[in-house]
């Protein structure tokens, strides 16, 4: 009984997932309009929006929390149209949940959210560099780009490139972890809250 | 040097419309449906495509509590300018970390307060029963539904034939 999720903790989660899904928009379209923002824009967005995660899952300390965050993400990415993304947000839910597991020690917390972000950043990542090779090839030879100008382009999309920004991404979102169990401690705690 | 400047302003402006055409997109159905949709239908709705509950709940009030959340932010804006802590307009260009903290935190102790009274007036009206709900919403398949799924998928199908041909 201890164990299911109720109703209450229903609602709780979707407000909260409210929240950090409109925090992780608003991020990502600002980081995207640098050059190397695109590469990086899930690993910000994930360190701003720890705190929303990481106080949700304290909030309900039960399993399938991280699950269904990545549902809701992965179904409001599939209304954009991105398919990859959406598979890869609820697989990542679903280790984040059996990473996290019964919620004792705060490093699980912390490194089941890098794989959370991780898994976010590899669909967005993924399709762009499997598929988007062709298609950049095909768009540019109508664009008029000179071949040389294609092969420097193209030379973006390596996957040791991608091996590396993943890296990054795992290490920005523990640091936002890291940080979110900080402000837990410095202002929620104390309203005795959780 | 030339010819890199211009082949990173390209890939720039690429990745700029891939994201973009994502989030204009994504922020034009969600905005349409909270505005026609009560939590209601949707709840039937996504009861009758028998979704579990525990994802078609959540979903719910996500779209039901968007619009609340540009409310208490913009309430909390104001605050902040009341009290004088936030002075200038590039105050949260110059302190990110700390403009962050600032509003991140009242934020989510609204939040706490709203779910906690939000859940005890739906548990009230019976959210966590297992038994058959019985709804006064109607909802019907009806000849005007079917077609315009299928012009949605008249027009799929136009922009392959389109992009092959071109």
């Amino acid at each position: 009984m201890k164990n299911k999720l109720n109703g209450r903790d229903f609602i709780t989660i979707g407000i909260f997932n409210a929240i950090g899904i409109v925090i992780y928009m608003a991020a990502s379209f600002a980081m995207a309009t640098t050059v190397i923002g695109g590469f990086i824009a899930s690993g910000v967005s994930f360190m701003v929006a720890a705190t929303v995660y990481i106080l949700m899952a304290v909030k309900v300390k039960k399993k399938g929390v991280f699950t269904i965050s990545g549902t809701l993400l992965g179904l409001i990415a599939l209304s954009g149209g991105h398919l990859p993304h959406a598979v890869f947000a609820v697989i990542g839910g679903i280790i984040c949940d059996l990473i996290i597991g019964n919620y004792e020690s705060k490093g699980r917390m912390v490194i089941g959210y890098g794989t959370f972000a991780l898994a976010d950043f590899l669909g967005t990542v993924i399709p762009v560099i499997l598929f988007g090779t062709t298609s950049f090839v095909e768009r540019a030879s109508k664009w008029k780009m000179s071949e040389a100008q294609i092969n420097e382009a193209l030379s973006y999309f390596k996957v040791s490139w991608a091996v590396g920004f993943g890296f990054i991404t795992f290490i920005l979102a523990c640091i936002g972890a890291f940080v979110a169990t900080r402000i837990l401690k410095k202002h929620f705690e104390k309203a005795g809250v959780i | 040097m030339e010819s890199f400047c211009e082949a990173s302003i390209v890939f720039a402006i690429y990745m700029f419309i891939y994201f973009a055409s994502r989030m204009t997109l994504i922020a034009m159905f969600g905005g349409y449906i909270t505005k026609t949709t009560s939590v209601s239908e949707m709840l039937e709705a996504l009861n009758r495509m028998k979704v579990p509950r525990s994802i078609g709940i959540p979903f719910s009030v996500l779209l039901r509590f968007v619009p609340t959340i540009k409310i208490e932010l913009k309430a909390l804006k104001e605050n902040m300018k009341i009290r004088g802590i936030v002075t200038s307009r590039f105050f949260p260009l110059l302190h990110p970390i700390k403009y962050i903290e600032y509003t991140l935190v009242p934020l989510l102790m609204r939040m706490i307060k709203i779910s906690d009274e939000l859940s005890a007036s739906a548990l009230i009206r019976g959210l966590d029963s297992d038994e058959k709900r019985v709804t006064l919403t109607e909802l019907r398949f009806r000849k005007t539904d079917l077609m315009i799924g299928l012009l949605g998928a008249f027009m799929i199908a136009l922009m392959i034939v389109i992009q092959r041909i071109y």
